[in-house]
């Protein structure tokens, strides 16, 4: 019965612009295949199978099919969907039909231009249950191949042959007869334009089996299967999920909503004294997400047969993989680190975790998450607000794994050394009950008695070298310690140099173009005006340089080796030796609570210095305000030193608050102030992964208040 | 005195210092105009409703308490048109990952913070001889010059689609594939006129 009415129908838009198009959309080949899958998913498909024929060398046989067992096309579809393109109906639909009410993944209708990317020539098969036929299609874009190359060598206006404008190529209609119950499109791709190495097919199965996310419920399933005789390996394999081989930790935030107001609340992991919790707050900007993270250990990276499979974190729209889509880079290095995870600095210096141990996903819906959304190259997420907190997010959710990690570690190594003491005392108390035995002369003879002496003589050694050893991992753990200390100083003035050398390049470069100016422009007399002006900001800025200079020196000559000392002695130096005749003149009460004293290591006077960069901001704040007040709060706080500093001044105006910490920002410049102070105090407290913001304000009605934290490292 | 260069330039700078840098007050009457931006947005906005204008961009790379930095700048600039030269104008010490940036957003140049006023305008005249010079640049003022009306009407035919004068203005400012050929095209042309020339003496 085969081709027994064939028709032609032809395609209702312009060839070229349709493999244009295509080609911008789809990338490479894995991203095509990734697509073709897509839609099968959108069309409530079950089961997908991809069957790979004769892909190396490539040859006329060479073809890869996609069968799947969803919801397939009838005539009308074909004519007036399935040909006509720019008119997806899954934009109008944005879930696949009941039951499976699936949210429509591929959303740009590009799975048509996917197949352009593989081969030259299709056969679709597709038919809807109830539908006695198959309509089967035949499109060659080989022919139109040949038919583009012809025309693109002819010339633009000396050419006697008509250029055609749209191009009618005949596509072949025809239909086979089938069960009528059968429901399912095939997709039977030839004039493969590459051939596939096995490597090819391992990225293609890798990359699939991210489709759909491992927890995704099973009542509706979507398997997929790979068939490519070629590669033994991959021959009637079913694609499986990632695996999620026992996990060292795991966790899954959830969000939940409030039905009276409506308002939805986020899970969040915090880390406290060792433990950690899911609390639940307020859902951030970036609207409620679900967050599965799984954390693996060396020995949960064994059981992955490949530790690549473990690559972070990864974002699922509506349960099917966001972008980056099936990107795959051979290279680790290039492949993308979605939230910045392995970008972070100071990585591996102290605990951080990185893509190859972590890996899960983060939920968001379309509904929930508008504002997360694909950039135009469907490459990354548009770099908005939300997208940025989102990341902030995530980020902030692993730093709570490793201070769990680290508290863990660090439990760990105290009673390994606790053990070690014991170890002491247990063998005194063996020695005692040897000398037990031994007072039981009935039982014992001489040969026993030499024999447990030589017993407690070798026991004796052994606890000489066990307190040794004690000692000498105490010694360890000090040397450690300090090793750990000078090493932190240097990364920290490290950065400092490279933040300080910043100012110092655009103030130098400002004086050096002031002073070209004015010995350019005032031997030719013109230009006085603003020479007189530009001779004036050589002086203004040289202050500033000098100024920069003397934070600089703070480090040098205050020894930049950090130390332990205690912050309640710091701040009370401050409050009631250092500002306080200051305070009394400027008649401001000043007063600290510390309910705890802690010890920090860091350099103290450094430490001192931002407070008095505070102090002194705040006291130029205060100068119109009656009943002066400035007060430090210290506190712990999920393992960080915290510290509130607040004034009762006017505060600082909404429109600038973003913009305090900014390099010579000031808005004091008529009482000397440079813009430097709070901008050093940031760069400082960055530089030893402290934070400095700036808070509702304590004191009411008006007021600044800044809150700084401090990683309490020890 | 050198010659006075028919550009304004655009200059996007966070740290409002920079406005009165000794080298704008130096450059002022050797360009059209001189505009700065605290704000990228804004910049880009001028930058977009100008475009007909010759415009050569000086434009910080790192941005204090912002969510766009010089590379996402770079490309809304590119995006706009790839025809205006951005010189990176920056403090921060650059390196390999963030001259990659400027390398893809295709930078004209990049003048650090310390640099003298001399080797600055030197850094912009090059740019404007650029803009005077280019085959693109010299399509994208001839088509300019031609009447609004006529620049909407269909002028070539190219494979299966016909261009206006707009269309190919578009392309040759995206530098998409038939902005490249077109360009491309031209040149060959141009060469194929002069060696024609040549012949017939």
């Amino acid at each position: 019965m085969e081709n027994d009415n064939p028709t032609i129908l032809h395609f209702k838009f312009d060839v070229s612009t349709f493999r244009l198009l295509g080609r911008e959309l789809i990338t490479d080949r894995i991203t095509a295949l990734f697509e073709l899958v897509k839609n099968c998913y959108d069309a409530n498909a079950e089961n997908v199978q991809l069957t790979f024929e004769n892909l190396n060398p490539l040859c006329p046989e060479s073809r890869i099919i996609i069968e799947d067992n969803g919801l397939g096309m009838s005539f009308e579809d074909i004519r007036d969907k399935w040909m006509v393109i720019g008119t997806s109906s899954k934009r109008r639909n944005r879930t696949s039909p009941a039951p499976y009410n699936r949210v429509v993944a591929g959303k740009k209708g590009v799975g048509r231009f996917a197949v352009d990317k593989l081969g030259g020539k299709l056969v679709m098969k597709t038919k809807k249950k109830g539908s006695p036929v198959w309509h089967c299609l035949e499109t060659d874009w080989t022919k139109y191949a040949e038919e583009e190359k012809h025309q693109l060598e002819l010339d633009f206006e000396n050419s006697s042959e008509q250029q055609k404008l749209f191009t009618d190529f005949d596509n072949k209609y025809w239909t086979e007869p089938a069960e009528v119950e059968v429901q399912g499109t095939r997709l039977e791709i030839s004039g493969l334009n590459d051939a596939w190495l096995e490597k090819d097919i391992i990225r293609a199965y890798r990359e699939l089996s991210k489709i759909v996310k491992p927890s995704s419920n099973s009542k509706y399933p979507f398997n997929i299967r790979f068939k490519v005789p070629e590669y033994v390996e991959y021959n009637d394999k079913t694609v499986e999920s990632i695996v999620l081989a026992e996990a060292t930790l795991s966790f899954a935030l959830k969000y939940r909503k409030d039905e009276k107001t409506g308002m939805f609340y986020q899970e969040y992991l915090v880390e406290n004294k060792g433990a950690l919790e899911i609390k639940e707050k307020e859902a951030e900007l970036f609207g409620p997400i679900g967050f599965t993270l799984y954390y693996y250990d060396k020995a949960g990276k064994k059981k992955f047969t490949k530790d690549d499979r473990i690559d972070g974190i990864k974002v699922y729209r509506d349960g099917i993989i966001a972008t980056p889509f099936a990107e795959y880079k051979s290279s680790r290095d290039e492949q993308k680190d979605l939230f910045g995870i392995d970008k972070r600095r100071w990585s591996g210096f102290f605990e951080k975790l990185s893509t190859r141990d972590i890996l899960g996903w983060v939920d968001i819906t379309d509904e929930l998450n508008p504002e997360i959304k694909d950039s135009t190259n469907r490459q990354d997420f548009v770099d908005n607000k939300e997208w940025n907190a989102l990341k902030d997010f995530v980020i902030n959710q692993i730093r709570q794994i490793e201070l769990y990690l680290k508290h863990k570690k660090d439990s760990k190594k105290k009673e390994n050394a606790e053990k070690l003491k014991s170890a002491d005392k247990d063998i005194d108390d063996i020695k005692q009950r040897i000398s037990n035995i031994k007072s039981q002369s009935l039982l014992v003879s001489p040969e026993i008695d030499s024999e447990l002496n030589d017993i407690a003589n070798k026991l004796e050694t052994i606890k000489e070298t066990v307190s040794a050893s004690s000692k000498d991992y105490e010694q360890m753990e000090a040397d450690r310690r300090q090793q750990e200390n000078i090493m932190f100083s240097l990364v920290s003035l490290q950065a400092y140099a490279g933040q300080i050398s910043h100012i110092l390049r655009i103030s130098i470069g400002i004086i050096k173009r002031s002073a070209e100016f004015v010995a350019k422009w005032i031997p030719l007399r013109q230009k006085t005006e603003k020479s007189v002006m530009h001779a004036r900001k050589i002086f203004d800025e040289m202050n500033n340089l000098s100024k920069a200079m003397d934070f600089m020196l703070s480090y040098a000559e205050d020894d930049s080796t950090f130390e332990f000392f205690s912050v309640k002695e710091a701040v009370a130096e401050l409050f009631e030796d250092r500002y306080k005749l200051l305070f009394e003149e400027e008649t401001i009460q000043a007063d600290y609570v510390l309910d705890d004293d802690f010890e920090l290591s860091y350099n103290k006077k450094a430490f001192q210095d931002m407070f008095g960069n505070l102090i002194d901001n705040s006291v130029k704040a205060l100068r119109n305000t009656k009943d002066k007040r400035i007060r430090c709060t210290v506190f712990r706080e999920n393992g960080n030193l915290v510290l509130l500093f607040s004034d009762n001044g006017p505060g600082v105006p909404n429109e600038i608050r973003d913009r305090i910490f900014d390099v010579f920002y000031t808005t004091t410049a008529d009482l000397g102030g440079a813009g430097l102070g709070l901008y050093i105090v940031r760069t400082r407290l960055n530089s030893i992964k402290g934070t400095i913001s700036l808070e509702p304000n304590e004191f009411k009605p008006t007021g600044a208040t800044f809150k700084i934290t401090i990683p309490l490292i020890h | 005195m050198e010659e006075k260069m028919g550009v304004t330039i655009v200059y996007i700078d966070d740290d409002k210092k920079m406005k009165n840098d000794a080298f704008l007050d130096d450059i002022e009457d050797a360009v059209d105009d001189i505009k700065f931006f605290e704000n990228p947005s804004d910049g880009l906005t001028f930058i977009k409703d100008n475009i007909d204008k010759d415009i050569v961009v000086l434009l910080d790379w790192k941005f204090n308490n912002s969510l766009m930095q010089g590379d996402k700048i770079l490309n809304d600039i590119n995006e706009i048109s790839t025809l205006v030269p951005v010189i990176v104008f920056t403090g921060a010490s650059i390196d390999a990952t963030e001259t990659n940036k400027m390398f893809k957003g295709c930078a004209f140049s990049c003048v650090p913070k310390d640099t003298s006023t001399k080797e600055l305008t030197d850094t912009i005249r090059k740019a404007y001889d650029r803009i005077q010079n280019d085959i693109r640049f010299v399509m994208e003022k001839w088509i300019l010059k031609q009447d609004v009306e006529k620049r909407s009407q269909p002028y070539m035919r190219s494979g299966d689609k016909i261009y206006t004068l707009n269309d190919i203005l578009a392309s040759i400012r995206k530098q998409d594939e038939f902005g490249k050929e077109t360009t491309r095209g031209i040149l060959r042309l141009a060469t194929e006129l002069f060696t024609n020339n040549m012949r017939e003496k």
